[in-house]
């Protein structure tokens, strides 16, 4: 039966999208390729609850018909009822609060020092020259390369963890926010300078006023790599937190717990990210 | 005479090009000063030289007998683009001036906002104090851009072809705004155009010249009646000197091309 019906919205749903597109590309009738059309509100919540329950449908059609078999793919049931059991016992919140302050740690030390180091450097290129080739040398090397040197210097603590995410996104932050402050046009610059600022007061008040939303874009951005190296950092070594969790799911072929896992942390990336969209936003109301 | 601007002596180089050679010359104070000159003839060097925005390699700028070396709110620019700050309103970039340090004790905090709404009504602008720039045509920005540099009270505006990106009705109209405003606030007006009729408008005296190097060839004074109204380009007085601006300048220009040749 629930095969039936989650066959059935699959196809509705691909149905549907197929419809407006062919209606657009042949016929013109809707403007669904419309270059950076304005969305109304419940259009575009339309289209976002579409594609949840899009995904959602074809993975509960391919988990209850048995396409791909249980240990492999468990049922959104199952997860759920995995996600609550680990919710009720207390072992979810615990970890996942571990690991969102390893997250939030990482993420803010490297917000703070990329930005402050990057904006300086995209600025004043002479600072720039100092930093930003060293800083591309370093960037290229990937992350997971600091992994080994992060347990050697700091243990198998927070500390090894939250250096991981710093060193993940640091680099690629300081290097960004110079790409993004060196944009201010020199006019604004000198037309602050005719009418009295100093040298601090042009750097605060227009080189980093005029760039806040995409300085809010490179955190954006960055903080889904923070996410990543959280679990990577998790994965290899750690007695707590999301990634802890999923290794000993693996471990013992927990599936469904497996998934649950991944889903939360899906979702508090998400979360985040919907924050930092919003402020962007918020910001960016002169634009 | 006296001189609100100084230029003394002022050469400037840009690597092997000359752009100003041993440039002399004295701005009235209170007076509107047009500087009428081909593209590329280093005028707006000049101007950001006096504004202390571009170092000289030679020679002094003096303003009221004081030696300029870098830039002060006591010198206003309009630049040729708008330099409305785009992610301030009207009224915060009206305000931007009177909140950095230097500035503070220009205007007392408790008549900032009086202040801010007069000068915005002088300016035709008080229905947008709360609008972004994006959101207001190219001549409403360059009232933003005056009314910023106005709430000041410089003592010199340096204009850099503030009207040349907007259209013939946007233009005459803030012609009119500019002589409005001198005539209240009074102070002196350096002003580089390449359009005759506005240079002839709006000055007191006009400076042609040709270059690089920048080069005075001819100083006319301007005599046209105190007040400017639009329909003055209509009247002889202004067509004949208007014409002998034109002729000036189209020796000059013929004077390049013989040099080209």
């Amino acid at each position: 039966m629930s095969t039936l019906f989650w066959g059935v919205l699959v196809v509705l749903l691909t149905l549907y999208l197929l419809i407006q597109i062919v209606n657009d590309t042949l016929w013109g009738k809707k403007k669904f390729f419309s270059f950076f059309d304005v969305l109304r509100p419940s259009e575009r919540a339309a289209y976002i609850t579409g594609s949840f329950l899009f995904v959602l449908s074809l993975w509960s059609l391919i988990s209850s018909a048995r396409i791909v078999e249980p240990e492999y793919l468990p049922t959104p049931a199952d997860t759920v009822k995995a996600l609550w059991v680990s919710f009720a016992s207390g072992e979810l919140i615990t970890n996942m609060a571990i690991s969102l302050a390893r997250v939030a740690v990482g993420f803010a030390l490297a917000s703070l020092i990329g930005i402050t180091s990057g904006s300086i450097a995209g600025t004043f290129p002479r600072f720039g020259s100092l930093i930003l080739p060293l800083n591309s040398a370093v960037r290229y090397i990937p992350p997971t390369a600091f992994i080994g040197l992060t347990i050697i210097w700091f243990g198998i603590g927070e500390t090894s963890k939250i250096a991981l995410i710093f060193l993940a996104i640091v680099f690629y932050v300081n290097q960004m926010v110079a790409d993004t402050v060196a944009l201010v046009p020199k006019t604004y610059i000198e037309a602050a300078q005719v009418l009295g600022a100093k040298r601090w007061e042009v750097f605060y008040k227009v080189v980093l006023s005029m760039s806040v939303p995409d300085l809010l874009a490179v955190l954006r951005i960055n903080l889904g790599a923070a996410w990543t190296f959280l679990i990577v950092a998790e994965l290899v070594a750690a007695q707590k937190g999301l990634g802890y969790l999923m290794a000993v799911s693996q471990r013992f072929l927990q599936t469904p717990k497996l998934f649950a896992m991944i889903f939360v942390v899906g979702v508090l990336g998400f979360v985040s990210d919907t924050f930092l969209a919003f402020a962007i936003s918020r910001y960016s109301k002169w634009k | 005479m006296r001189a609100a601007i100084t230029v003394n002596n002022l050469n400037k180089k840009f690597g092997d090009l000359l752009v100003i050679d041993k440039l002399n010359l004295n701005i009235e104070a209170g007076s509107i000063t047009s500087i009428l000159a081909p593209s590329g003839a280093g005028k707006t060097t000049l101007l950001r030289i006096i504004s202390g925005l571009e170092k000289p390699t030679s020679g002094t700028i003096k303003l009221n007998g004081e030696r300029v070396s870098e830039p002060n709110p006591d010198i206003g620019f309009m630049f040729q683009e708008s330099s409305a700050f785009p992610w301030l309103t009207v009224r915060k970039n009206i305000e931007f001036g009177l909140d950095l340090k230097t500035n503070r004790r220009r205007v007392k905090r408790e008549e900032l906002e009086d202040k801010v709404v007069q000068i915005c009504r002088e300016l035709n602008i008080d229905r947008f104090l709360d609008f972004y720039p994006s959101q207001l045509s190219g001549g409403q920005k360059q009232r933003v851009v005056i009314a910023r540099s106005l709430i000041l009270k410089p003592k010199v505006i340096l204009c850099d072809e503030p009207f040349s990106a907007l259209d013939e009705l946007t233009r005459a109209d803030l012609r009119g705004v500019l002589l409005e405003l001198h005539r209240h606030y009074s102070p002196t007006i350096l002003f580089i155009t390449h359009s005759v009729e506005e240079a002839v408008f709006l000055g007191d005296y006009l400076f042609i010249c040709s270059g690089p190097p920048l080069r005075v060839i001819e100083e006319m004074k301007i005599n046209l009646p105190a007040t400017r109204k639009p329909a003055l380009v209509d009247d002889e007085a202004f067509i004949e000197q208007k014409a002998k601006a034109k002729r000036t300048l189209a020796k000059i220009r013929q004077g390049e091309e013989t040099n080209n040749v």
